[in-house]
């Protein structure tokens, strides 16, 4: 396994720029996750990875190895020993699952009887045991998806790209599948790019995320980091239900935290910023706490809309924030609409690049 | 059936009246004179007697022509492929430049009608060709002429119909997922490798489905083998009704009737090798299709297109080069140079020669009556066949595909079994009339007209219909005023595509003709047979020229037409 060193790269398509400036190193055994909304270029950077585009600008290399530069350089993907497993799996048709599997090596001429024990024992990896003589029509999708993977495993890439590796799976399988790419992860310690949009199946399964929007990388962070401290308003709302409000910095409260004004109540969030300055500041459902209201200190406001959610109930606020609604989630079932509320902001974050 | 799923509506209503006579108008000219041709067979004349079947299978000269046709049908569609393909695979996977001209022109030698092709390759090469002569490297007088020969008919067979292979392997590399030759490329397989591991396999249905078609058309030309081994007394089976019909007349029709049933035989033969060699497979892929893939040649690309503009040259420019040099000498063998040139075989051809203008007359009578019939008969066919589907509407929809799948020779011999007698009821006999030919044209072409309309029903919406509908216009009136005007183009499309193959068609009317009666195919092809190579290449330049000029026609049409309409459009 290598590391990855992406630097400074472009990939114009036309007059767009789908990837612009791109900088992104993954270390051995890394696992990253490229997450944003469709169209941010996530998925174009993973294809120049692989060499299934030519970029515009920019050095990539894979382990000590250059493969793409600013002098032309440009190794076609066969020559890179990447291993990529496809969202729709693409799979030969023609060929079966132990074929499949084994076509890596038999491209390397590797000998018969090690290719039959690694594809074995690639199959045994992703629990497909025993299944090589069947053809991929007869597979269900999560079977295929393995049979993708274990194609990968059997190649022994320096770096495995997967783009979107789940989006084609239903609810439940997605979730089994998860773990079995968090264990395969585990048991190779493969340098691993992981594109998707799903924010929630990135925090669960990535060591780092590299949150992209509009071509650029945002954010590179482990997904606690990402939660608690996004970069910017994009990052705050785009992963675990972020909102976004503005604020007043009144004073520094200590221990990296400050005072700030909301709605005329003074609360403590993490973050600095100058005294009197105006910030924006995120605050997730969680964050908030639903008291009586009148409690001393508590921002007033009205439910709106509730949503019951099972272990909890999601209410939609509305303090008189510029006509922005605050969510909050709280236990069990909670209050009627129109009802009066007082609230309190337990935790919040001042986003150190507010206006993003 | 269809009475059936009508039960609920006043009856009999405009919508039933309709869908009788179109019922009527495609059962009598497909499936009833190939019932009677196969009666005919069994029964020769009326009464059971498989003593002609026996007589016609036992004979040598049967089975010799069997042999060959399946020699140059198998052969012909080998070269098919092989060209087909490649210039399929360079097209649609590569980024050499200048496709669309290269398609138009990939395209053109599947519109010229074989007999032409084949005066043109003759023109070409051989110690007479004017061509050859006026560039002084003509072979020697009495040398034998390398067309002459199983080995030409095979290669015309298969310049002929690499376009089917061509057509049927683009649409299929335009639906494969590029995910499936990525995944190769990612697992260490270079260009060259992808293409024989991964390419060519997944697209084993268009080839064979290409491959077929090729073989099924080869089976059932008349034009190339007739003018290419007549001369060395190769016969193919067309060749051979051809031979017998026009030696003995009708007397022998129950023999030739046998004959044409072995080339349908023959061709039916081809098809079900296809369904069978694709059944053994499972050939679906997964995941949608994506942009093309644009495998970058490199600095192999100049080489790329220069083959196949060498191509090009080879298999169009020269043998109409060729045509056009034989067209301009004042006599055969008189060698080329602008003092000897002249158009003196055009004036003889357009105004001195009553057969040819004849013919000229005959033929654009034929092509614009069945292409305006069939228009007009395409738009409420495709109607029932694409919105009302129906078993009715199944079957009409095989019976409309029929007399064009299988080989002319077929369709033509029912044609004459039915209208050899006079017409019951109405008692006119239509036998040794233009009628005969008007009437196997429109059977044979039905299909060209009504496929491009029948693909335009599907594409569009048929809430346009149930508006109108539900404005309260009957049938008749929202056929006319809200559903023609949305189909007219592909109508039209469909229309150019019969005109352009009825004009210059051949095989029917060889076999249908009679003095009086010929057409533009069947002069090109007794000029050339009675030695007016001159006139006959006149003939075939202005037919090109025409032909030529339709498909500009047609392609000015193009933006207003659905996807796939008109073959050489990329």
């Amino acid at each position: 396994m290598a590391k990855l060193r992406i630097d400074g790269t472009w990939k114009r398509f036309g007059e767009a720029a789908a990837v612009a400036d791109v900088s992104l190193e993954v270390d051995s055994g890394e696992f990253v996750a490229l997450l944003g909304p469709s169209g941010c270029g996530k998925t174009t950077l993973l294809r120049l990875i692989a060499g299934f585009e030519r970029p515009d600008g920019g050095t990539i290399a894979i382990g000590e190895r250059p493969v793409a530069d600013t002098n032309g350089l440009f190794v076609p993907p066969e020559n890179r020993r990447v291993g990529m497993v496809f969202q729709s799996y693409a799979l030969w048709p023609h060929m079966n699952v132990a074929e499949n599997v084994g076509y890596p090596l038999r491209v390397r001429k590797v000998a018969k009887a090690e290719t039959e024990t690694r594809v074995a024992a690639a199959l045994a990896q992703v629990g497909l045991d025993g299944l090589g003589d069947r053809r991929p029509a007869n597979l269900s999708g999560g079977q295929r998806q393995r049979v993708a993977l274990a194609r990968c495993l059997a190649m022994e890439p320096d770096v495995v790209l997967l783009d979107e590796p789940l989006a084609n799976l239903d609810a439940h399988l997605r979730e089994s599948m998860q773990l079995q790419f968090r264990d395969f992860h585990r048991a190779t310690s493969a340098t691993m790019v992981y594109v998707t949009h799903d924010q929630a199946e990135a925090m669960a399964l990535a060591d780092r995320i590299a949150v992209m929007d509009g071509g650029r990388i945002v954010q590179t962070a482990p997904p606690p980091d990402l939660y608690h401290r996004p970069a910017t308003a994009m990052v705050a709302r785009f992963i675990g239900r972020g909102q976004v409000i503005d604020a007043i910095a009144v004073a520094t409260a200590g221990e990296g935290r400050t005072w700030v004004s909301v709605g005329g109540q003074r609360f403590a969030v993490r973050g600095q910023a100058a005294s009197g300055a105006a910030v924006r500041l995120c605050l997730r459902p969680e964050w908030i706490a639903v008291a009586d209201p009148g409690t001393e200190g508590a921002l007033q406001a009205r439910v709106r809309a509730r949503t019951y959610r099972g272990a909890m109930t999601t209410l939609e606020l509305d303090a008189g924030l510029a006509g922005e609604l605050l969510v909050a989630d709280v236990a069990g079932t909670a209050d009627g609409i129109g009802e009066a509320v007082g609230l309190t902001l337990q935790d919040g974050w001042i986003l150190p690049l507010g206006t993003g | 059936m269809a009475i059936l799923s009508l039960h609920n509506r006043r009856f009999p209503d405009s919508e039933f009246l309709l869908l009788a006579g179109l019922s009527l108008f495609v059962i009598s000219l497909s499936a009833l004179p190939l019932g009677r041709l196969l009666l005919e067979g069994i029964a020769p004349g009326g009464t059971t007697n498989l003593d002609i079947a026996r007589d016609v299978l036992g004979a040598k000269s049967t089975w010799i022509a069997t042999q060959r046709t399946l020699v140059t049908g198998i052969g012909g569609a080998v070269v098919s492929v092989v060209v087909g393909a490649i210039f399929a695979l360079l097209v649609a996977l590569t980024d050499i430049r200048a496709k669309g001209p290269l398609v138009f022109c990939f395209m053109i030698p599947m519109m010229i009608p074989p007999q032409i092709t084949a005066l043109a390759w003759i023109q070409l090469f051989g110690p007479s060709s004017a061509l050859l002569n006026a560039l002084g490297i003509a072979p020697p007088l009495g040398s034998p002429h390398p067309m002459y020969s199983p080995e030409g008919i095979i290669l015309l067979l298969g310049v002929q119909h690499a376009p089917l292979v061509f057509l049927a392997l683009r649409a299929g590399l335009r639906n494969l997922p590029r995910e499936t030759v990525e995944a190769a490329r990612i697992s260490g397989a270079g260009r060259i490798r992808v293409m024989w591991d991964v390419v060519i396999p997944l697209m084993a249905p268009p080839l064979i489905a290409g491959g077929a078609l090729a073989f099924v058309s080869a089976v059932g030309n008349f034009g190339i083998p007739a003018m290419l081994g007549v001369p060395i007394s190769y016969s193919t089976l067309p060749v051979l009704i051809y031979q017998r019909l026009s030696g003995f007349g009708p007397s022998i029709i129950s023999e030739v009737a046998v004959l044409s049933i072995v080339v349908g035989l023959l061709a039916l033969a081809g098809l079900l090798v296809q369904g069978w060699m694709l059944s053994r497979r499972d050939y679906r892929t997964i995941g949608a299709p994506s942009r093309t893939l644009d495998l970058q040649l490199g600095r192999w690309r100049p080489a790329a297109e220069t083959a196949c503009w060498l191509v090009i040259a080879m298999i169009l420019i020269a043998p109409l080069l060729a045509l056009a040099a034989t067209s301009l000498v004042p006599a055969y063998g008189v060698r080329l140079s602008p003092e000897t040139a002249s158009l003196e075989a055009y004036r003889e051809v357009i105004f001195r020669q009553a057969v040819t203008a004849r013919a000229f007359g005959n033929s654009f009578l034929l092509a614009g009556g069945a292409a305006l019939v069939l228009m007009m008969v395409a738009i409420p066919l495709g109607y029932f066949l694409a919105w009302r589907r129906s078993p009715l509407t199944r079957f009409l929809d095989i019976a409309a595909e029929t007399p064009y799948a299988l080989p002319g020779v077929v369709l033509a011999i029912a044609c004459i079994l039915i209208f050899l007698k006079p017409i019951p009821i109405i008692d006119i006999s239509i036998y040794g009339t233009l009628w005969i030919i008007f009437a196997a044209y429109l059977g044979r072409f039905l299909t060209l007209g009504l496929r491009p309309v029948v693909s335009a029903f599907v594409q569009t919406d048929r809430a346009l219909e149930e508006a109108a509908q539900s404005c309260g216009a009957g049938f008749l009136l929202r056929l006319r005023t809200a559903i023609a005007p949305a189909i007219a183009p592909s109508a039209a499309a469909g229309a150019i595509l019969v005109f352009m193959t009825a004009f210059n068609e051949l095989t029917v009317s060889a076999l249908l003709w009679s003095s009086g009666t010929e057409t533009l195919g069947v002069v090109v092809f007794s000029l050339d047979d009675g030695g007016y190579a001159v006139l006959a290449a006149a003939v075939a330049m202005l037919a090109v020229g025409a032909i030529l000029l339709l498909m500009i026609a047609a392609h000015g049409l193009s933006n207003r037409l659905p996807r796939g309409v008109l073959p050489w459009r990329s």
